[in-house]
């Protein structure tokens, strides 16, 4: 009993997802490729890339703190100001770098990124094929829901972390006169919140099709029963 | 199935047609020929109690089990 008019948005969606990957693989891997090799074909063999690590301002704490010195702070008798502090102030320092590891580093979390948004659009295409065989229970959606999820937050735990260690090595290396800079931490908190979305719906799903087993075991008998 | 539907021996010993059977009982005989043929998951008491008293006998010899090895 398949109704197409009903499965409109989840065609034009599954169609959206198809381009999604195809364009969005093609074009990731066009990237990656492009951004390993780039430093092979520039003309004067230098291997100049940006990178990128997480940085607070001051002191770590739950609200990064950097005091102001008195003399840094012009026009400060105008306004009666005794003392300041710079808070929340988290960010990114950007660099250019000749170093090969860390250009490499730089791709592997583009690919790795990439790779993972690319899976979970596979997973919900899966999904949605599913559903468009009127399957929507099918024991595989709440699975591959679940395991969705699992990655995004895996992906989201470890990410701040490998950042962080990154930025650790880096500001250990490195310093910037003037600027107490330190390794931070930035959670994935939007990706933590749709991998759990992801691993409830799975949840969700998979009850869902334990319920429906068991009511066509009751129909199976019923329809048994003389 | 253990269980096992002794009908086509009752059928005979009371010289019954399948189809004469589900007339007086009414059930279809669809229905009756998968209890005869032992596809039935479950009976009715309602269904036992026609079969008894159209038949003329025991629910006990029209069911019997058997041990699955057998």
């Amino acid at each position: 009993m398949k109704s197409k008019s009903k499965n409109l948005p989840v065609r034009i969606l599954k169609i959206w997802f198809d381009v999604v990957l195809v364009v969005g693989g093609a074009a990731t891997l066009l990237f990656v490729v492009w951004l390993a090799f780039s430093p092979f074909l520039m003309a004067d063999g230098d291997t100049p890339a940006d990178a990128t690590v997480q940085v607070v301002v001051g002191e770590r704490s739950w609200i990064p703190v950097f005091k102001l010195d008195y003399e840094q702070i012009e026009g400060a008798p105008d306004l009666e100001i005794r003392d300041a502090t710079l808070v929340k102030t988290d960010g990114e320092l950007r660099f250019v770098t000749s170093s090969w590891w860390l250009h490499f580093l730089t791709v592997g979390e583009i690919m790795l990124g990439s790779v993972i948004i690319l899976y979970v659009i596979w997973n919900l295409r899966k999904l949605l094929i599913n559903v468009l065989d009127d399957r929507p229970f099918a024991a595989a959606n709440g699975r591959l829901l679940r395991r969705s999820g699992y990655i995004i937050l895996i992906a989201a735990a470890l990410w701040p972390l490998a950042d962080y260690a990154l930025s650790d090595y880096v500001l250990s290396t490195v310093s910037v006169t003037n600027i107490d800079l330190r390794p931070a931490i930035t959670l994935e908190k939007d990706a933590f919140v749709v991998g759990l979305l992801f691993l409830v719906f799975g949840i969700i799903l998979t009850r869902g099709h334990e319920l429906q087993e068991h009511e066509q075991e009751l129909e199976e008998e019923q329809a048994l029963t003389i | 199935m253990p269980i096992q539907v002794n009908l086509d021996l009752m059928l005979v010993k009371r010289k019954m047609s399948l189809t004469e059977l589900a007339d007086r009982v009414g059930i279809t005989l669809a229905n009756l020929s998968i209890l005869n043929t032992n596809k039935a998951r479950a009976v009715r008491f309602t269904t036992l109690e026609g079969l008894c008293r159209e038949l003329d006998c025991q629910p006990g010899e029209l069911l019997e089990y058997l041990e699955e090895n057998q």
